[in-house]
């Protein structure tokens, strides 16, 4: 048998050969494929039949519908390539930098969250501004992403974007041929940096150009004042920490004035009360309402044009009873006498007291320079040694450089905006026009840009490099916190590429910390670490010891005159917009101004006596006319003013702007006229005449009195002290009682306010219970913590028709209650006592005022902050359907944003009204694109990403910023260890400038909030409902006392 | 059936027979409408198109089309609700209490007031759906099985009471009102033909008319109007408690419940005659919906009017004796504040007018009666309002003092709301016998002045004949 004849069958089909076997082996497939239906041409063969063509359809139609219903939002992640490795998502990260823009200055902490900056706080570090931010250096993010700084994306020449390689060419062609026309003028700010003074200086040599300073608000005439008392032309720095005494004479020093941001925290230091009582007293005079006005302890108003006389009156008083010689003018007492008061006040307190004066003149200046030589207070509350370097603009340079520009001019404009700041700038729009050639460096179009020649697109403060000496010895580092968002320069960069310097602006800055600044410490060795921990820290503090420095100077009397008759304007800056610089920011927009609680407009301030002896209401529009130029602006009825006096602010009606700031008011600034050289804020023989029309103005509050009620609590110095000490507290802080029946029968008095009687159980707090402290008397109603809080928690704009409508979005107000003074002498407080409707928003009830109001000039006025009381018995909590609000074991009130449906039953049962509603949908909704931040992409990059962003139709409120608490907690955490007192702290006390408001946790018996809710000055607003709120305030204290007067 | 001689007839007119009573409801339903009735109709139907373009609008812009602010957050809409809820209490009233009282002449009204309330409930429970922020999760009010975990309703939300208080009342008013209706249902589907037979049978559920039927009908009826008593006083004292649980002066109030209830009262008869005498003239009903039923009903309208007016003069002595400078405040407010002319309006249509009815004449006068119950109308709506706006405009802090007034979505809405009210009435006086025709029969001879003469000449004649054998006798 042949084994390979052997024969293997795999089925007993195949042995068998069946012919179902013979079908299968001929088919490749075990089934049969209907080869011929699938590519027969005519459907009618197919299988596919009429039902299944219906399905199929149906399907498809059915789910290309389902996929075109929701396009799949496009989301851009981009990894990193190469992870930052002092980034981490989620964490934020801080760098220390300086806030300077020719006009507000500050030391700040930038933080970043991926990247992005998104808030500004106040470095701590800083001995000049460590304590708190304005409300304009916190705004000052949002211009970083303002999208109108996408119309200088690039540099510009005549309109056509062009490479910088190309600009610079053009420009050092253009630098280098002006010199045989005297040179190019290159026009700045006031310049506080050391090392941009080190490349003016080399710009100006090398192409033998001027450099003219130019500031907005001029104080040419302080300046002039101060060469001749210290021999040169500064600002000194005023030391209000040390002053017992403060006169002031139109010097809004809280505000706008001087250092402004500088002068809070030393002032606000004398003024919250301690032990001793030791409180300093403060007189101010001015013919307008400003917020230092009203933070005075005595004020008196007069005529603009007789601020002269008033100084000159205190000069010869203090002269006569320090023993100097009078001023040889005849001065002007103010109501009351407190001149002469004041002088007593000052000499008592000599070496100790501090006048300052907020004229322009020269001759004014020089009075009051000498006023404290007399009184001795250079060298202990003014440091004429370490002065300022801020405002070092001469008015008559400027105003010579300006009207020097013809056609054979090449000018750089950097960071100024004449066109606009000038009072004849439309003139100077035609000269420029006019001009060879005109650079502007400009971070979106302004005035003066847009008839420029050449765009030097500018870089945002938060892209630069930079130092600053705002103070002699107090320098300050300024560090980039994000990359260029466009192909943008700082003035730096481009006078480095002009000078032909090839190094970096941050490799210049370095060399030139390393040759200048680190020669004069000692506390690093070398210079890497100098640099590295002075970049960290952002100031180097090398300030000197102070000495009197100054002299008697002599001045000219006869520039000093009285009354020129006719109504009198003054001309001021508002905390939010100050000269208009920011115009575009819609968080500054909607600021309301701490006096007149009015926003996104600018607005004629009267008294309300002047408004009703010219038959004027509130809103009604009025013709201003002055000096050949005239506005048409709203009436907005202001007590505290001068009777014969009207104010207009400065910085609105910007042309050339964003869509936020764009014709938002009228400019003011044509209105200031030079007088001896100087510019002079205040304008005589104003003409105001109605149009007939009216406007609503926008304001946040519109009832002005407390009506009686002991919202705010106020006493005397001496009242509390004597009080105090006979241990009757009841005297300055009444708090509310009721008569109980204990279990004897006997009637007893039992708090009110706390849970001693009460249906609920009282809350627990085991871990941590948060509260927060204000003190009246430190808070200067500046308006900081709004926008800090704003920026913090994500608050939508909401523009100015909606605040109109009264539904502004702000988690924190400040409250702004105004008293007047009867004619014997009384407060008036209440609406029917001095016929308020009249000249309240809220109604359109006309009513003559009573007789009893002596004259609405004499007001006193108090602030309070008001947010989320965070109450333990809420009585939102317990309305809510949802339980959209609940209370949280740590006393927080917290609200839930998603689950929250809107019946705004709780805004309506919150006693505090702090609760804000999102009526629309702001971040999306068209109606708001001109004014929300968050309407763009660019924008939206400001937004904090720890704050949910809310939706239309949910309830928000403040939350005592419960994402830092939630941080800080979490970082506690990592490192097994409590919660340290001052280590949670809200976004209104970090930026508060005169730390009102304290914040911690009362079950830490040694914390400063421990110390606070239990001081004998502390109480809850409206506590007699038993609402429990987790807010303190501390009750006011005026040294005001009729015996110290 | 007991027939007092003593009483009026509660049907007037000459010949009155079951028949009649049979046509005369009925006819209406089965004829063509009239003239009046499309114009009115259209009329509705174009106030509902309004109601429906301001809801769009509302809903596509959010609740900032309002004209409500941070401090006034309820306005025009709670004002409403609260208003449309009052309305609907008549009909309750009428059909639930006076059943349980034994008032037969409620059954000549009680069909159309129970219509009337429960429109009013539907016109007035549109307005919580909508004024939330986000009404498509308004459902979240609702104690609902979720995935949230234990995340439930908050119990201690007078908003809360309210979504049941509400949905309750609707449920037990509609079930209350349809098994009314199933007898007269079945008495036009016996004198239908075709389709409309087929519908009318299907709405009639299979009445039989047998004994068992009826027999079951008046347990099912007596058994509702026990569940739907306690309903007339608990929806509007939960209504109130909205106001009188919250801690903002003027609605911090504990007299609100009974102060509410009678409002209710108050504002719902004064819109079931408004309706009715209007009603009344155009379906020719005067014979069932007599001039004693007017009368009767200014009376109730005198009751309650007086008590909402001694409610306003407590409140404001309370507020004065409570010595709250909150309290004090909100009261003079009300009177002498930026609102004074709601306060006003309120005090004129609310405790004056209703005093007129003292007068028999004035009741029996329908003009009069029209016009006042209109002006009742206007002082519920404005009682209302100004319970809600002037007590929160101006609250505790003075720096939140604001002004509120309504956007034309408000008005529209609340024109439109009526749109709703009234072509909801149009189609039920068209589609749904008026009056109820089984209940009105049952008393047609409980008195009737034709059986007095009969009994009276009797008792004369028996007299006489008396007389005649006495002195026959004599």
């Amino acid at each position: 048998m042949n084994n390979s004849e052997r024969k293997y069958w795999k089925s007993v089909d195949e042995l068998n050969n069946t012919p179902a076997f013979q079908q299968e082996i001929s088919s490749e497939f075990g089934q049969e494929i209907p080869v011929d239906e699938i590519i027969a041409e005519n459907a009618s063969v197919s299988s596919t039949n009429r039902r299944d063509f219906l399905k199929i359809f149906g399907f498809s139609v059915g789910a290309a519908s389902l996929a075109a219903c929701n396009t799949t939002p496009i989301k851009k992640a981009i990894p990193f390539l190469n992870h930052p490795a002092e980034m981490s998502p989620s964490i934020a990260n801080y760098y220390a930098s300086t806030y300077f823009d020719g006009n507000d200055f500050a030391d700040v902490l930038v933080k970043t969250r991926e990247g992005r900056p998104i808030k500004i706080e106040a470095n701590n570090l800083s001995p000049l501004t460590g304590n708190g931010v304005s409300a304009r250096v916190s705004a000052a993010v949002l211009g970083l992403y303002d999208t109108h700084r996408e119309g200088t994306k690039n540099p510009m020449i005549g309109g056509k974007e062009v490479s910088w390689a190309d600009f610079d060419k053009e420009v050092i062609t253009l630098l280098n041929d002006a010199k045989s026309n005297g040179g190019a003028t290159l026009v700045t700010p006031s310049i506080v940096s050391p090392s941009t003074k080190a490349l003016i200086q080399s710009f100006v040599g090398q192409f033998g150009a001027k450099h003219v300073v130019f500031d907005s608000v001029s104080y040419s005439g302080m300046l002039e004042a101060n060469q001749a008392t210290l021999g040169k032309a500064v600002v000194p720095y005023y030391d209000f920490a040390k002053a017992n005494v403060i006169v002031s004479i139109n010097a809004d020093f809280l505000g706008n004035w001087g250092g402004g941001l500088m002068n809070i925290a030393g002032y606000s230091s004398r003024r919250k009360v301690n032990e001793e009582g030791n409180m300093s007293v403060h007189y101010h005079f001015e013919p307008a309402l400003s917020l230092t006005g009203s933070n005075a302890d005595f004020r008196s108003t007069y005529l603009p044009s007789n601020e002269g006389l008033v100084v000159a009156q205190l000069y010869n008083e203090v002269a006569k009873q320090t023993g100097n010689s009078e001023a040889g003018i005849k001065g002007m007492e103010v109501a009351g006498n407190l001149v002469a008061a004041s002088a007593k006040k000052l000499v008592s307190a000599k070496g100790a007291s501090l006048v300052v004066c907020g004229s322009n003149n020269k001759d004014v200046q020089i009075m009051v320079n000498n006023i404290n030589k007399m009184l001795g207070n250079y060298g202990s509350t003014i440091d004429g040694v370490n002065s300022l370097n801020i405002r070092q603009g001469n008015d008559t340079a400027a105003m010579n450089a300006m009207n020097g520009i013809n056609a054979n001019s090449v000018v750089v404009f950097a960071g100024v905006n004449p066109v606009y700041t000038m009072a004849n700038g439309s003139a100077l729009a035609k000269q420029i026009q006019g001009a060879k050639a005109s650079i502007s460096l400009v971070s979106g179009h302004d005035e003066t840009s847009s008839v420029c020649s050449h765009i030097s697109a500018a870089n945002h403060f938060l892209e630069s490099w930079g130092d600053a000496e705002v103070r002699e010895g107090s320098y300050s580092l300024q560090q980039p916190s994000i990359s260029k968002l466009f192909n943008t320069r700082s003035l730096e960069e481009c006078l480095l590429a002009w000078n032909g310097s090839s190094a970096s602006h941050y490799q210049y800055l370095k060399d030139f910390w390393s040759a200048q600044m680190f020669s004069k410490q000692s506390k690093y060795s070398t210079t890497d670490s100098f640099w590295r921990n002075s970049l960290n820290q952002g100031v180097l503090v090398l300030t000197g010891a102070s000495s009197d420095n100054a002299s008697m100077a002599s001045f000219n009397a006869s520039n000093i005159k009285g009354n020129a008759g006719g109504l009198e304007m003054v001309i001021y800056q508002k905390m939010g917009l100050g000269d208009g610089l920011q115009a575009n920011n819609p968080w500054l927009q909607e600021m309301p101004d701490p006096i007149t609680k009015a926003c996104w407009d600018n607005y004629l301030a009267v008294n309300p006596m002047y408004a009703k002896q010219n038959n004027l209401s509130e809103g009604d529009m009025v013709t201003v006319e002055a000096n050949g130029y005239k506005v048409t602006v709203p009436i907005l009825m202001l007590p505290g003013m001068m009777p014969n006096v009207v104010a207009l602010a400065l910085g609105y009606g910007r042309t050339k702007v964003g869509k936020a700031g764009l014709n938002v008011g009228q400019n003011a600034f044509p209105f200031v006229s030079t007088v001896n050289g100087n510019r002079s804020y205040y304008v005589s023989n104003v003409k105001v005449a109605a149009t007939g029309e009216h406007r609503k103005l926008a304001q946040t509050q519109t009832h002005h009195t407390i009506e009686g009620r002991s919202i705010v609590k106020e006493t005397s110095l001496a009242t509390y002290l004597s009080a105090k000490k006979a241990g009757k507290h009841e005297e300055y802080n009444l708090r509310p009682h009721l008569l109980m029946k204990n279990e004897k029968g006997e009637h007893v008095k039992v708090n009110a306010y706390d849970e001693t009687i009460t249906l609920w159980n009282k809350r627990k707090y085991p871990s941590h219970h948060w509260m927060m402290g204000i003190d009246l008397n430190a808070c200067i109603g500046c308006g900081s913590c709004v926008v800090a809080c704003q920026s913090e928690n994500n608050v939508p704009v909401v523009g100015r028709q909606e605040v109109i409508n009264r539904r502004e979005m702000h988690w924190m107000r400040i409250d702004r209650y105004f008293t007047f003074r009867a004619k014997d002498g009384r407060a008036i407080t209440e609406e029917t006592e001095y016929g308020g409707e009249q000249y309240n928003n809220d109604g359109n009830v006309f009513r003559e005022f009573k007789n009893d109001v002596a004259d609405f000039s004499d007001v006193s006025v108090v602030y309070q902050p008001v947010m989320c009381q965070q109450c333990d018995n809420a009585p939102c909590e317990t309305v809510c359907p949802v339980l959209a609000t609940v209370h949280s074991d740590e006393g927080l009130n917290q609200m839930v944003y998603n689950r929250c449906v809107g019946t705004r039953y709780c805004a309506n049962n919150c006693p505090y009204k702090v609760r804000r509603f999102n009526w629309f949908s702001y971040y999306d909704n068209p109606l708001f694109s001109d004014v929300n931040p968050s309407q763009t992409e660019l924008g939206r990059m400001v937004l904090n990403p720890d704050v949910t962003v809310r939706a239309r139709g949910v309830m928000e409120k403040c939350t005592f910023c419960v994402q830092s608490i939630q941080a800080s907690k979490l970082q506690a955490k990592k490192e097994s260890r409590n919660i340290k007192d001052g280590e949670v702290k809200t976004a209104c006390q970090k930026a508060c400038p005169s730390n009102a408001i304290v914040f911690g946790d009362v079950n830490d018996e040694t914390s400063e909030i421990y110390k606070l809710v239990n001081s004998d000055r502390a109480y809850g607003l409206i506590e007699e409902i038993q609402v429990l709120p987790s807010v303190q305030y501390l009750v006011k204290v005026r040294n005001n006392d009729k015996n110290q007067a | 059936m007991y027939e007092s001689p003593y009483r009026r007839p509660l049907i007037t007119g000459d010949d009155t027979t079951y028949k009649k009573i049979s046509d005369d409801i009925i006819i209406p339903v089965e004829a063509k409408p009239t003239q009046w009735w499309y114009m009115g109709f259209a009329i509705s139907l174009a106030f509902l198109a309004l109601y429906v373009w301001a809801i769009g609008y509302l809903l596509w812009n959010g609740v900032g089309s309002w004209g409500l602010n941070k401090t006034v957050d309820w306005g025009w809409d709670i004002t409403n609700f609260v208003w449309w809820v009052g309305i609907g209490h008549a009909g309750t009233l009428i059909s639930a209490v006076l059943l349980l009282f034994r008032q037969k002449w409620r059954t000549a009204v009680n069909r159309s007031a129970e219509a009337m309330t429960i429109f009013a409930v539907v016109c007035a429970g549109v307005y919580p759906l909508l004024h939330a922020g986000r009404p498509w999760v308004i459902y979240w009010a609702l104690p609902l099985p979720n995935t949230y975990g234990n995340l439930w309703a908050n119990f201690n939300s007078p908003l809360l009471w309210d979504v049941f208080a509400i949905s309750t009342y609707l449920t037990v008013s509609v079930v209350f009102w349809y098994v009314g209706l199933l007898p007269d249902l079945a008495s036009v589907r016996d004198r239908a033909e075709g389709m409309k037979k087929k519908i009318y049978g299907i709405l009639s559920f299979g009445w039989n008319g047998s004994a068992k039927a009826w027999s079951r009908f008046e347990v099912i009826s007596l058994i509702l109007a026990g569940l739907a008593t306690p309903l007339v006083l608990s929806v509007h004292t939960i209504v109130s408690m909205d106001f009188a649980t919250s801690v903002i002066p003027g609605w911090h109030t504990t007299i609100f419940p009974p102060y509410f209830v009678a409002g209710a009262v108050f504002s719902g008869f004064a819109m079931v005659l408004t309706l009715l005498i209007v009603a009344r003239k155009a379906m020719n009903l005067e014979n069932y919906i007599t001039l004693n039923h007017i009368d009767v009903m200014c009376k109730i309208i005198m009751v309650t009017g007086s008590i909402v007016g001694s409610a306003y003069i407590t409140e404001f002595f309370i507020a004065w004796y409570s010595a709250v400078e909150y309290e004090r405040y909100a009261f003079v407010n009300r009177m002498f504040g930026e609102y004074w002319w709601s306060y006003w309006a309120m005090m004129t249509c609310n405790v004056i007018t209703p005093q007129l009815f003292w007068s028999q004449k004035l009741r029996r006068n329908i003009t009069a009666v029209f016009i006042i119950s209109i002006f009742v109308n206007i002082g519920m709506w404005f009682e209302r309002f100004v319970i809600i706006v002037t007590s929160l405009h101006r609250d505790y802090l003075p720096s939140s003092w604001a002004m509120y007034s309504p956007t034309w979505v408000e008005i529209s809405m609340y024109m439109g709301s009526m749109g709703l009210f009234f072509t909801l009435f149009f189609l039920f006086a068209k589609y749904v016998p008026v009056i109820a025709v089984a209940e009105v029969k049952s008393i047609m001879k409980t008195s009737a002045e034709k059986y007095m003469k009969i009994t009276m000449e009797k008792e004369k004649a028996e007299e006489s004949a008396q007389h005649s054998h006495e002195s026959h006798h004599a």
